[in-house]
């Protein structure tokens, strides 16, 4: 019983739903499709809840990183900036209806904390980027010099200063991207849609159980 | 602008010179800018989720349809993730989320990423100059099958089919290339996003002296320890 | 004991890192301090085209606004989006936004205060302009909201959607009754042409970070009808539309910034083969 519970059951769930919303994209039958539009609004609902498994991992690691004392610091810094934008925001909305997107004190976070932060981190590949072209990128090949060459002229044909530099570049820079670009990414897609078709199918048949997680 | 307003944009400043710090070399300033985006940005987010999912729970419950608190109740069983007798509740909406996943995508990608791809190659997509129009779309078809036969691995690569995947891993390059010069172009913008905002935002380049001057102080500590780890 | 001495280029190749990281600083932070005022130049093929089908649309169609853009992304697709905006409304278009992503959602709101003056309590908020705020589950919320309009049922703000006039004379209630949905973000595309192009016949377009661009060849014209490539796209569009702002701004200092990318990678593989030892004139 216990493996019927726990492992069969999820996989026939898992195809369950796949079949379901396969067909919602293949059938036009209107109480089907409207039953599809609920059947998505109740994954979308079940999906917000791993939300929840981010702020248990994060609040259960570096509360063990304060308890044994390392990185003390750091730890308290990202729980407190956490918990209080998560208590704050769920008293404003559970007990006075505002909205998180709307809430003064939860903009300021974002506006502070967290659109800096993720545009900063960023900003500094720039930099490493910048150290790479001059120390890394080498012209060892014939492949590794159609890359540079490749990179250069788009990388000037997109700025002003390369249509200063020659009117050819702009036009060398679309034949680029029209031409060899959109070939290897084709390509790239093509091969790609034939492994995540074939990773799907095998998750579907129950050969790929790596979802399933750990234990039995 | 108000206080709080000001106090915004100086945290802001000083989480950025706290960030970009870590060029000089990693330090506790850049630590702790980093520690406090990452708990901000997933407290921040938590929220924006759960408010998300009230807004399509809501309706439905005040319509009296209370089977929907079932959804809540599949989502909640995620937290089983951190039992170790009970991990396998965890599979249940994982299993839903990821079927949906499947089925939404599959039928649609093998149209959209697999037959419309091959349809676009074989017609003419981009025209060339004259007295050439088609050999923008004939290079491209080539370089699709050459780079194509570049990841055929039934077959050793011998022969003609070696020239073929040569002339595939060129294309190749040159779409790598291409993608290189993309990043560059975005990494660069982000940086002059994150200048203007530091150059030209009341009161955030009052921290710039500020961190120059802690800089020069962070350089003199540096150059005076040497010496005694030598 | 013989000392060996170092060669200009070997030198060059074991400088401390940081004198580049100070070199780009400065490369870039010149022009932004004090523009040159370098033209912009042609306007690439791809921004025109999503220009002119935007500018061919009767009043009143819908285009749906996806904001895709981490605050990373947003300071390449923000400006594309709130040019598109400025476009959008001088053609008394119908503007439908949504976000796959918690932290564009702010994104949203000030692309509205800055273009209409107001958010959801402008005028013509419910009318002309509604903000379906974030939408969970990114592909599967997307094929939800193209199956059906009132999928969410409230807007960002808690609105019911089907009281509002917005939706009042949709034929089909689904992504086909949109003339055009734009992505604006750095993730992927692909899923807006999986979902809304192919099945419904609604046309995208995107406003994208320059890193996803590459990726979006494969599927342009036909699928992608056009899009801005990162802050150059953003510039082109601001300049058609006449509100020149934040990315025409920055103009100056991408070039300055490509350019001395160009011209490192040049000096360091002269520098390179430079310094290689010949094996002969050491023995």
């Amino acid at each position: 019983m216990s493996q019927i519970v726990k492992r069969h059951i999820p996989h026939m769930v898992l195809v369950a739903v796949a079949f379901f919303m396969a067909g919602d994209t293949l059938l036009l039958e209107k109480p089907y499709n409207d039953l599809a539009s609920s059947g998505t609004a109740v994954v979308s609902i079940i999906g917000s809840f791993a939300v929840l498994l981010s702020v248990t991992m994060l609040s259960r690691l570096h509360v063990r990183r304060v308890q044994r004392k390392t990185k003390v610091i750091e730890s308290s810094v990202l729980l407190i900036c956490m918990w209080v934008t998560l208590i704050w925001g769920f008293f404003r909305f559970a007990f006075q209806g505002v909205s998180p997107t709307k809430e003064f004190a939860v903009q300021q976070v974002f506006n502070a904390i967290v659109s800096p932060g993720d545009s900063t981190i960023y900003s500094i590949l720039a930099f490493f980027i910048a150290a790479a072209a001059y120390r890394a990128f080498r012209a060892r090949s014939v492949e590794a010099t159609l890359l540079l060459l490749a990179g250069s002229i788009v990388m000037l044909g997109y700025a002003p200063i390369g249509e200063m530099i020659s009117g050819h570049i702009p036009s060398l820079t679309k034949w680029i991207m029209d031409v060899p670009n959109t070939a290897g990414n084709r390509v790239i897609i093509l091969s790609g849609i034939i492994g995540i078709v074939a990773l799907y199918v095998r998750i579907i048949l129950g050969y790929e159980r790596g979802w399933m997680g750990r234990g039995d | 602008m108000g206080a709080i307003e000001t106090l915004t944009i100086l945290a802001a400043a000083a989480i950025t010179l706290a960030l970009f710090s870590y060029l000089w070399r990693e330090n506790l300033a850049y630590r702790i800018a980093e520690h406090a985006y990452i708990g901000a940005a997933c407290g921040y987010g938590v929220l924006v989720a759960a408010e998300s999912a009230w807004r399509l729970l809501e309706p439905r419950l005040t319509q009296g349809l209370t089977y929907w608190y079932l959804t809540a109740v599949i989502g909640l069983l995620y937290l089983a993730f951190f039992s170790r007798n009970y991990f396998w509740l965890y599979r249940y909406p994982t299993a839903i989320v990821l079927g949906s996943e499947i089925g939404v995508t599959v039928a649609r990608s093998l149209k959209t990423q697999f037959l419309e791809q091959l349809r676009m190659t074989a017609t003419i997509t981009f025209p060339s100059p004259f007295p050439f129009p088609y050999l923008n779309s004939a290079i491209l078809a080539v370089g699709v099958i050459c780079a194509l036969f570049y990841f055929y691995a039934t077959m050793e690569h011998r022969g003609p089919l070696k020239y073929v995947s040569k002339i595939g891993i060129y294309f190749l390059m040159a779409a790598f290339g291409a993608a290189f010069g993309s990043t560059v172009m975005a990494r660069i913008s982000l940086l002059i996003g994150r200048l203007r905002f530091m150059y030209f935002t009341d009161p955030a380049y009052y921290l710039i002296p500020v961190a120059i001057a802690l800089l020069i102080v962070g350089i003199v500590l540096d150059r005076r320890k040497k010496p005694e780890t030598a | 004991m013989a000392t060996e001495t170092k060669s200009l280029y070997a030198k060059l190749q074991e400088m401390d890192v940081r004198y580049v990281y100070l070199l780009i600083l400065i490369v870039i932070s010149a022009p932004v301090l004090k523009p040159i005022g370098l033209p912009l130049g042609t306007i690439s093929a791809e921004t025109m085209r999503l220009y002119q089908y935007i500018n061919n649309l009767p009043p009143r169609s819908i285009i749906v606004m996806e904001a895709d853009q981490s605050p990373a992304a947003a300071a390449e697709c923000q400006p594309a989006m709130v040019a598109n905006l400025y476009h959008a409304v001088s053609k008394g278009l119908r503007v439908l936004f949504f976000s796959p992503r918690t932290d564009a959602v702010p994104f949203v709101e000030a692309a509205m205060k800055l273009v209409l003056g107001a958010s959801s309590d402008h005028p013509n908020y419910g009318k002309l302009y509604v903000n379906l705020g974030y939408i969970p589950q990114g592909e599967i919320g997307l094929a939800g909201l193209a199956s059906n309009i009132f999928f969410t049922t409230r807007d960002a703000y808690g609105n019911d959607l089907r009281a509002m006039e917005f939706f009042k004379d949709l034929p089909n209630k689904n992504a086909r009754d949109w003339k055009l949905i734009i992505y604006y973000g750095a993730s992927e595309a692909d899923h807006d042409v999986r979902q809304v192009t192919d099945p419904y016949g609604c046309p995208t377009g995107g406003g994208v970070a320059a890193v996803l661009v590459t990726r979006m060849y494969p599927y342009y014209p036909d699928k992608i009808i056009g899009f801005q490539t990162g802050l150059r796209g953003a510039a082109e569009y601001e300049l058609l539309v006449k509100r020149p702002g934040e990315a025409a701004a920055g103009m100056d200092a991408q070039s300055l910034g490509h350019l001395a990318i160009v011209i490192m990678v040049v000096i360091g593989n002269i520098g390179y083969y430079a310094s290689r030892k010949k094996p002969s004139e050491g023995e």
